[in-house]
């Protein structure tokens, strides 16, 4: 499917008639969306892991209206250097959407900056004895860019992607240059079950006192704020206006965000942790 | 909105793919590797019995179809009573290859994974194993398990890879069992498949999944030379079950590899190659690059399990262990008689014999602090590669009780190098192998263990006959010396023996070959040569200046490059002279006939011409592919009566006499620019014509025709280097001799120094020819040829390089005092002149270089190899020069002069020029009971109370020995043996 020119934030394809009546629809109590969809329902989506075979971690995920993302992650051992600029730079992630510039910031920022979370002890699996680091490069491709936002499925994929990264089992002293076992199977997790997993961002739209996740382009064009939600465990780490938002945000609506996108987000990684797991 | 995209999981369906994934580290670096693999099931069991596998097999592109291997009729023995065909395991073939590679063992079936875990272990053996099944003649076939589908086995999870492993060999096992019980039921021949393995847990299972399996050693117990067979079996696979329970343990524990190679790159272990002592076998020392001089390593604990020739990475030990070089001779022999092979409880790992002599050494080297500074010590850590490889020796009689019978026990062997630790062999066939010269090659040295084990390989005869002798010397030095194989000799002219040169002028093989047919050609060689490779001739030129000519035999006409005859021959490097046998590099259709430039028969050369003027200045050179005709081959003595024979004034003689005219000038003139003469004890033995036995030995008389040939010889060696060089600046083959670094020569100046108040000048080649000259004793006529002899163990020896590893300057030959050098004039017995051969026909447009000699890597590996097998070929041709002088003088007693080379506190090295040999002579035999001696060392000067009075001696002394044939009874060799008849005319009994 050819992506479509207009973007969002240049116009729609509906018409203001259109406009006003999906706005309507969707401040209802309960609201009605043109899918049928509840608030917090998600369109039906393939996830799938383990995908690129020489990757430390790979992930893949199709949106419903034709967006696709790939993301892959390798790991190679680095040598600690006092120049660089230390753990921050153990990370490195790259945004490449087909058809566009590669130089979108935001998008690798969103997820870049959420990454090396310090309570998550991502920095202390990465460290190798006293002299070597693994540094983690995540790739991620949008091969086809949805029609919504990118944001959700662009975290959603890395999150897949990064919760299947292993990092080979390091099996010397920690003074010695590393040497790891040869068994991919006893790779160990970067992302441990036990441990804050990597953060995801959740795109909500809201329409009066309504709020909707994972919204369409539609439903997009017809909301008062677009906000983007970072999930981090159970704890929001951040929130930000995407759109709209002229006329402020009211407290009450930042309030249920909150409160509904951990309990979202929730569901959302108890199924995406279930990917993978039934080969 | 539904995506059509189709999802990962539905496109890889196919059961016929697989893939397996694993991880790789090295250097550092960590990389996940997935391979992915196509199963097939048309991969043949290549049993002749089987009619199915012939039906499905297909072929390769070209449609040929591989013949089966496995015979119908399989072999029986008394364990495996029915036809079978073996598959061994990975551990039967890394620690009984000797047995597999025995002639009473056929059809085998090696597994690829077996296969590759031989690669990934141990590369000499995957090689051997390849070989093998090359050769075709023990039916051994390789069966690509992993690739079939039946027998693929996929690794489960938590399984280790080995594991793994032993798991897809009974399944492989499994299905060749099944798969040819159906083809009995079309033939009505049944064929057992048996897994051979040593490893109780693998046999178990396979037992319990119906596989038949057997151990190696019941298997072989089962043939007929089951005794030899058993003795080949590695000591270290019957180890691996009883390795856990023995405490003790003698030796520190090595680091681990990885440990090893980051205090390697760090700076805080050096890695190097173990030298032992020849004096010492309690010495070792190592060069390591951060070090000028080599770090000693004292003791067994130091030396910790290395053997001489081992990538070692020691660490320096802290200062107040430091010591001096021994000054004293210690050898296994005396100090480790004592040790019983059987007998493992109480071994501490130096005796308290050893002890006491390091004790003793500890404190001479105390008190001559003041002298030189102590060196630095070392202690090995790990071994990063064993260079173990075959040993011959002989059983030490004294090791073993003298009881007969056939039980199995242990024996040492004393191998011929002393360099080497004895080695603890188990054997049945003990008392058989005594007396004899044996082949053994070492398994493994554990922390638990005082001495190596090893197992037997094979007996090589008597000790002290000529085939056995021989043999074990060939052996020692790694000289391949089985005949040339098939593919070699198919190499050579169809016409064998009547091949000619063409005398049609347009014969494509005469195209830019100049025809110096006309030319007075003479070779001058050593008597009897038979390979000869070089002739010569000169003519005046009408302006007066001379044309001097040198041929080459044209080698490389009849060797081209990527051929079987040239593999083999860049494998041998050169050939080798014993001296009543010389093993060919190529084959002798080629060495002595074809390409031999032979009297009187037109033959191909490559020849060198230059105009040279009366003083011996070089005007003009040119180069040639040419066909020539020698008038004559002389030897030295008949070329120089024909010179000095006043009466013979023909165009030939008056040739030789141009040509020796000019062989002085350009020797003054190569000695004016620095060129040392240095001198190495060579002697000619005498045989009896009829059965080769050595009569007698005489010192090689140097003529001056000797150094005619070799003034020609050395300028064409020069004038070719030039040339190829200039035309190819980074892949020419040269040869180069560094200067000695001024350390080298400490010892020996400062004993002229001490003893003669002479000095030697090291600065450069020019200085040490002049300060040699110089060193005289106007008493002693020897002394300057014994310091030559000396200053030229101070020498780095030559090598061959490849011109783009090293920057002009160290281009620089040395001893020759030449800028740049190679080796061009004797290509039927050494590879590196073919390669400057086909460089040098390249360089003067006559055929386009061979790829592989534009390969700058490939080059240098042709260059290590050769440098390494030069120097095994002179070793080896030494050894049999020792033996034969033992040989000559045995039963004979006479009295020499002699010199002391070297002196140390218990004992002296005495030089006997006549028969070119040094002998040891300890102070402990100089009288029934020891005598007391004194040893000086900053004087070098030993004074010992004899029965008749004090008598002294000092380094370069002459004295008399008397000189009796002995058989060492250490090394089994029959050495001469010295007793001192008097020091500088002082008669001592």
């Amino acid at each position: 499917m050819a992506p479509l020119q207009t973007s969002q934030q240049t116009g729609t394809p509906l018409s203001p008639a259109e406009l006003s009546y999906l706005h309507t629809s969707l401040t209802l109590t309960p609201p009605i969306r043109p899918d049928s969809r509840t608030p917090t329902q998600f369109r039906p989506l393939i996830a799938e892991s383990d995908i690129l075979p020489s990757t430390n971690g790979s992930a893949r995920m199709i949106w419903g209206d034709g967006g696709e993302c790939v993301v892959g992650v390798k790991a190679e051992v680095e040598k600690n250097s006092a120049s660089s600029g230390g753990p921050r730079d153990w990370v490195e992630i790259s945004v490449e959407v087909s058809g566009q510039r590669d130089d979108d910031a935001f998008l690798g920022m969103t997820v870049a900056e959420s990454l090396l979370v310090p309570e998550s002890g991502v920095l202390e699996r990465l460290a190798l004895g006293e002299r070597f680091h693994w540094k983690v490069f995540v790739d991620i491709l949008l091969l086809t860019p949805p029609l919504s936002h990118p944001a959700t499925l662009l975290t959603l994929t890395t999150y897949l992607a990064l919760r299947n990264t292993f990092l080979p089992k390091l099996v010397s002293e920690v003074a010695e240059d590393p040497v790891f076992d040869d068994d991919w199977d006893n790779a160990l997790p970067l992302y441990p079950v036990d441990r804050i997993a990597p953060p995801i961002t959740l795109l909500v739209v809201s329409v009066g006192e309504n709020i909707f996740f994972d919204p369409t382009r539609e439903e997009l064009a017809a909301g008062d704020v677009v906000l983007a939600v970072s999930i981090c465990g159970k704890k929001v780490v951040g929130v930000r206006t995407l759109e709209g938002g002229g006329g402020g945000v009211g407290r009450a609506v930042v309030k249920r965000v909150i409160k509904e996108s951990c309990e979202v987000a929730e569901e959302v990684f108890g199924s995406l942790n279930s990917v993978g797991e039934g080969d | 909105m539904t995506s059509f995209k189709r999802s990962f999981g539905d496109s890889c369906g196919s059961s016929e793919l697989s893939s397996k994934v694993f991880l790789r580290s090295s250097k550092g670096k960590c990389t996940k590797i997935v391979r992915e693999l196509y199963l097939r099931r048309d991969i043949p069991c290549s049993s002749k019995l089987c009619t199915r596998c012939l039906m499905d097999i297909k072929g390769d592109s070209y449609g040929r179809k591989k013949p089966f291997v496995l015979s119908s009729n399989a072999p029986v023995n008394g364990t495996i009573k029915v036809p079978h065909y073996i598959v061994p395991d990975t551990n039967v073939f890394l620690h009984c290859m000797d047995v597999l590679e025995h002639a009473a063992i056929t059809d085998v079936i090696i597994l690829q994974t077996v296969l590759d875990e031989v690669r990934a272990r141990s590369l000499p053996l995957y090689n051997r194993l390849r070989a093998l099944v090359a050769s075709g003649e023990k039916r051994f076939y390789v069966f690509h398990n992993e690739f079939r589908s039946e027998t693929y086995v996929r690794r489960e999870p938590g399984e280790t890879i080995n594991d793994r492993n032993d798991r897809a060999v009974r399944r492989g096992v499994q299905w060749y069992h099944e798969h040819l019980k159906e083809v009995a039921s079309d033939s009505g021949k049944s064929i057992a498949v048996v897994m051979v393995s040593n490893d109780k847990g693998n046999l178990d299972k396979g037992k319990r999944e119906g596989v038949t399996c057997c151990n190696i050693k019941e298997y072989v117990s089962g043939m007929k030379s089951s005794d030899e067979l058993l003795d080949m079996i590695s000591t270290a696979l019957e180890n691996e079950n009883a390795k856990i329970a023995k405490g003790d343990m003698l030796y520190p524990e090595y680091y681990s590899m990885s440990k090893m190679m980051t205090g390697v790159k760090a700076g805080t272990l050096h890695q190097g190659k173990f030298n032992i002592s020849p004096y010492n076998f309690l010495e070792g020392s190592i060069h390591v690059p951060s070090f000028d001089r080599p770090l000693l390593i004292l003791g067994r604990e130091n030396i910790n399990r290395s053997v001489h020739g081992d990538q070692v990475v020691v660490r320096v030990l802290p200062k107040d262990q430091w010591k001096h070089p021994s000054s004293k001779i210690i050898e296994e022999e005396t100090m480790a008689k004592n040790d019983n092979p059987e007998v493992e409880q109480f071994e501490a790992i130096e005796t308290e014999q050893e002890r006491k002599a390091l004790i003793d050494e500890a404190k001479v080297s105390q008190g001559a602090i003041g002298e030189g500074k102590p060196q630095p010590t070392a202690r090995v850590v790990g071994v990063i590669k064993r260079n173990w490889r075959y040993y011959v020796g002989h059983l030490d009689r004294s090791s073993a009780p003298s009881v007969g019978g056939r039980s199995q026990r242990n024996v040492f062997l004393i191998p011929m190098d002393k360099k080497i630790p004895k080695i603890r062999l188990r054997t049945r066939q003990a008392s058989e192998l005594f007396g004899k010269r044996i082949v053994v090659s070492i398994d493994a040295w554990d922390r638990t263990s005082r001495y190596p084990s090893g197992h037997f390989v094979r007996s090589l005869g008597e000790v002290e006959t000529k085939e056995a002798e021989t043999e074990a010397l060939l052996l020692e030095w790694d000289v391949q010396y089985r005949p040339f194989p098939r593919a070699v000799l198919d190499c050579l002219p169809k016409e064998g023996h009547e091949w000619r040169v063409p005398q049609d002028p347009e014969d494509p093989r005469l195209h830019q070959r100049t025809d110096y047919r006309g030319l007075l050609v003479c070779s001058i060689d050593p008597p009897g040569c038979q390979d000869i490779d070089d002739a010569l001739h000169a003519n005046r030129m009408p302006n007066g200046n001379y044309e001097v000519g040198v041929h080459i035999a044209d080698v490389t006409h009849f060797v081209k490059p990527n051929t079987a005859m040239d593999d083999e021959a860049s494998v041998r490097g050169t050939t080798v002279y014993l001296v009543d046998k010389r093993i060919d590099m190529l084959p002798p259709l080629l060495g002595t006939d074809l390409c031999s430039l032979k009297p009187c028969v037109e033959r191909f050369a490559f020849s060198v011409i230059w105009e040279i003027t009366e003083s011996g200045d070089i005007v003009g050179t040119k180069f040639s592919k040419s066909m020539i005709k020698s008038r004559e081959a002389f030897s030295y003595e008949q070329a120089q009566l024909r010179i000095d024979d006043k009466s013979r004034n023909d165009e030939l003689t008056q040739g030789m006499r141009t040509l020796l005219m000019l062989s002085k000038k350009l020797r003054q003139k190569r000695m004016d620019a620095g060129a040392l003469n240095l001198a190495s004890p060579e002697v000619r033995i005498e045989t009896e014509s009829e059965t080769s036995d050595p009569i007698d030995v005489k010192t090689k008389e140097m003529l001056e025709t000797n150094s005619l040939v070799e003034e020609f010889m050395l300028l064409a060696n020069i004038s070719v280097a030039g040339k190829i060089y200039e035309a190819f600046s980074q892949t020419a083959l040269l040869r180069r001799h560094g200067a000695p670094p001024a350390p080298n020569f400490e010892e020996l100046q400062n004993q002229l120094r001490v003893t003669r108040g002479l000095t030697l000048h090291t600065d450069s080649s020019k200085a040490l020819a002049d300060s040699l000259d110089r060193c005289v004793d106007p008493s002693n006529p020897y002394f300057n040829t014994l310091v030559r002899i000396l200053a030229t163990r101070c020498m780095v020896s030559a090598e061959y390089f490849c011109s783009g590893t090293h920057g002009y300057p160290e281009f620089r030959h040395y001893g020759l005092a030449s800028e740049i050098y190679t080796h061009f004039t004797s290509p039927i017995r050494r590879y590196a002149d073919v390669v400057a051969h086909r460089q040098l026909a390249a360089a003067i447009g006559y055929e386009p270089l061979h790829p592989t000699l534009h390969s700058k890597a490939k080059l240098e590996n042709v260059c290590g190899n050769i440098n390494n097998r030069h120097r095994n070929a002179q070793m080896a041709g030494r050894a049999s020069v020792e033996y034969h002088v033992g040989q000559a003088l045995r039963g004979k007693v006479t009295e020499e002069e002699g010199y002391l080379m070297r002196i140390f506190s218990n004992g002296l090295v005495v030089f006997v020029p006549r028969f070119g040999v040094e002998g040891l002579i300890r102070v402990r035999d100089l009288a029934p009971v020891e005598p007391k001696s004194e040893f000086d060392a900053e004087n070098y000067r030993l004074t010992v109370e004899g029965s008749t009075g004090s008598w002294s001696v000092g380094l370069f002394d002459r004295v008399v020995v008397k000189v009796m044939d002995d058989m060492e009874e250490h090394t089994g060799k029959r050495k001469i043996k010295m007793t001192l008849v008097s020091v500088e005319g002082q008669k001592l009994v």
